[in-house]
């Protein structure tokens, strides 16, 4: 395929002219890697390319100083391989935790890099604690202590430091552009200025992380958001992944997060800080009832509320000393739970107890391959179904209980591979825009397929402004579908059960959802954002009750239960999923011993 | 429902604009205002970013609020955590420089 004479020099001619709200000229960057999302393994990875000599574009949605899972900061990492352990001990436990739905191929190169990324932290100025003899000071032997509210401004410093990178900040990214199943950059909106944003390289970088908000929430309308995980990680990269068509696994792994009640916030500060164990309304200890991995212990607790036993608390003895070391520890990750022993603290008017209580309570499900495993199909150097196309963080499946760590170690995986591929000229960088028209230096045969796929991710972006007003908002389609997925897909209302008949119910719904976004009109950049996001959320959610829908078992009994289906079925192996032109297509991918996903693998 | 800014401490700077993760917060009559409170997470990136003490964290009542605010007071790596009400105030004190001081 050659280039016609007719066609035009530089992708930069060929724009179809935008209507307001958007601006009608387009920015177009061009570079060797283009990393989606800010986040630390985003970050991390733009570092390590950066480093190694190449250019890199880096799209984030809000500011990468706090943008992410990790913006109000953490007072752990969880993901550490403790004195007299090993990496094997790790995938071990991650593996069994998962009962059995992992990758330990994935597992174990993420967790021989754990504690080098911990390093990393550290020398970034991350303050880490310290036991007498100078060594780490665990909190159990995969966890260690830090004091991080601001890990997330320390990540960003250095990544602000690097020349090679070009930080793209309040821009959603809307499209993987890609030719025959090969990734040409990225499309996105600049939230701010309405300009269309092209940034185009041969290697594209996932680390959007997971999803949260498709179900409605623990907490009323008026503090919706009061949820554990980010509440704008809205799904986008999975999204984007669909739609360009690449794999994705084990979606139907949704995460039900055991948590403070109320604040969401994380229960491990007082159960690893101060040895607090959950208890009953009749003050007994009911956790290991059915196990010790995560959904056992969810199960465990939901079990006490259905049978009149709720509701439950952490409690442990607390002297003043430790009770104030855990305020402390909490402001550095989620604030609102300090403010909320404080409130406690001030209703007592000053008679403080020995016990530091609090009730806790189960999250609404979210989807994310950080602490379980739904998200792109990956192979070891974390390369998705696409060809240029890579995952890492939440957004990368197979490999749960990841955490900060570990998504710093698959950003050092997928770094390392895409350097090498640039350094033996398997992959050749772009160059910036004014050095050389794009069609000269792109293979000849790439430039009619990236002019279409262009034109095409323009014309989606800008269509929503040729409607007519609309009736609806994408904020009610939003709290519609979030219904939807509540009642008929397992969410709180439904106690987290559903059966092939609400999930094919939940389908239709959101399909007819889906639908109504089409008629949807966008006036400004935001607006545009609010309609492409619930967008997102219903291609996730469709793609998530798909899962659902497949995995004909009960497997993780915390998470959710299939009504129709009670028991284990080792047959199913992997749930995988392909969004084709008939809709979401089920892949069943057999899992090998030892959890490989070929017999040759680890 | 979750953070809300102190206007007679408020001076407009716009630094609280370029942190909240959510794009909430906007300039109004050059005074920061929040756009959605209903979709605030409470991640305080805008309290811990402010040099006035000008934004407060509070619950909503469905998370147990009773009306405790919280603000902070920087002075490098350390913050000072104020929590009032009328008939309460306290201090915490963290600093991100210090590993010892969980």
């Amino acid at each position: 395929m050659t280039l016609d004479s007719k066609a035009p020099k530089d992708v930069n001619d060929a724009k179809p002219v935008c209507p307001a709200p958007f601006s009608l000229t387009t920015v177009t960057h061009r570079a060797a890697v283009v990393v989606v999302g800010g986040g630390v393994a985003g970050s991390r990875a733009a570092i390590l390319l950066a480093e190694s000599g190449l250019n890199v574009i880096l799209l984030e949605k809000a500011f990468i100083e706090r943008s992410g899972c990790l913006a109000p900061g953490v007072n752990a990492l969880n993901a550490y391989i403790g004195y007299g352990k090993t990496p094997i001990d790790y995938v071990d436990y991650a593996t069994n935790d998962a009962h059995s739905i992992a990758r330990k191929d994935l597992l174990l190169s993420m967790s021989k890099l754990l504690n080098e990324e911990a390093l990393w932290l550290e020398s970034i100025g991350l303050a880490i604690h310290k036991d007498s003899k100078g060594r780490y000071l665990e909190r159990s032997w995969r966890n260690i202590q830090v004091n991080g509210g601001d890990l997330k401004p320390l990540i960003a410093k250095a990544t602000r430091a690097q020349e090679k990178i070009l930080v793209l900040e309040q821009i959603l990214a809307t499209h993987i552009l890609t030719s025959d199943n090969k990734a040409l950059g990225v499309m996105g909106l600049n939230l701010k200025t309405g300009k269309i944003v092209e940034a185009l390289a041969p290697a594209v970088i996932i680390a959007t992380g997971g999803a949260a908000g498709l179900y409605r929430p623990a907490n009323p309308p008026e503090s919706q958001n009061r949820i554990w995980y980010s509440p704008f990680n809205v799904g986008s990269g999975l999204a984007m992944g669909l739609r360009a068509g690449a794999e994705m696994t084990t979606l139907e792994m949704r995460f039900v997060a055991l948590r403070v009640a109320d604040t969401l916030a994380p229960t491990g500060t007082l159960a690893l800080g101060v040895g607090a164990s959950q208890l009953n309304a009749k003050n007994q200890a009911y956790e290991a009832e059915f196990g010790h991995t995560t959904s056992q212990r969810v199960l465990a607790f939901r079990r006490q509320i259905q049978r009149g036993l709720g509701p439950c608390s952490l409690t442990a003895a607390c002297d003043p000393e430790s009770r104030a070391r855990i305020y402390r520890a909490y402001l550095n990750m989620c604030p609102s739970q300090t403010l909320q022993f404080l409130e406690s603290e001030r209703a007592l008017k000053g008679q403080i107890p020995d016990r530091l209580t609090t009730e806790i309570a189960a999250s609404e499900p979210l989807v994310q391959g950080g602490h379980t495993a739904g998200g792109y199909w990956v192979e070891r150097d974390r390369r998705t179904t696409i060809e240029g196309l890579w995952a890492i963080g939440d957004v990368a499946g197979g490999c749960p209980q990841k955490y900060v760590t570990g998504s710093l170690a698959e950003a050092n995986i997928a770094a390392t591979a895409i350097a090498e591929l640039f350094k033996t000229g398997s992959l050749k960088s772009l160059s910036h825009p004014e050095d050389q028209p794009l069609n000269q230096e792109l293979d000849p045969e790439l430039n009619q397929p990236l002019t279409q796929a262009l034109a095409k991710a323009h014309q989606e972006i800008t269509r929503f402004s040729q409607n007519e007003p609309s009736l609806f908002t994408a904020k009610e389609i939003t709290q519609a579908a979030r219904k939807v997925l509540d009642i008929y897909a397992g969410g709180i209302a439904a106690g987290y059960a559903y059966s092939f008949a609400s999930l094919t119910a939940a389908e239709s719904r959101l399909t007819a959802l889906m639908e109504l976004t089409e008629g949807l009109k966008a006036d400004s950049p935001q607006t545009f954002a609010a309609i492409w996001e619930v967008k997102d959320r219903l291609l996730v959610s469709l793609a998530l009750v798909a899962h659902l829908k497949a995995r004909k078992e009960t497997r993780w009994p915390g998470f959710g239960e299939y009504l129709d289906y009670p028991v284990l079925d080792d047959s199913l192996g992997f749930v995988n999923s392909r969004l084709t032109p008939k809709g979401i297509e089920i892949i069943h991918r057999p899992i090998y011993p030892n959890g490989l996903k070929s017999e040759k693998s680890l | 429902m979750s953070v809300k800014i102190i206007p007679d401490r408020c001076r407009g700077c716009g630094r609280c604009l370029t942190v909240c993760p959510g794009d909430l917060i906007a300039l109004d009559s050059s005074l920061a205002a929040i756009k959605e409170p209903e979709l605030c997470w409470g991640c305080a990136a805008c309290l811990k970013t402010c040099p006035y003490e000008a934004i407060a964290l509070y619950l909503s009542p469905a998370q147990g609020g009773r009306g405790l605010k919280l603000t902070i007071k920087k002075d490098g790596t350390t913050l000072f955590w104020k929590a009032t009400a009328p008939d309460y105030q306290t201090v915490i004190v963290t600093d991100s420089a210090k590993a010892k001081d969980y």
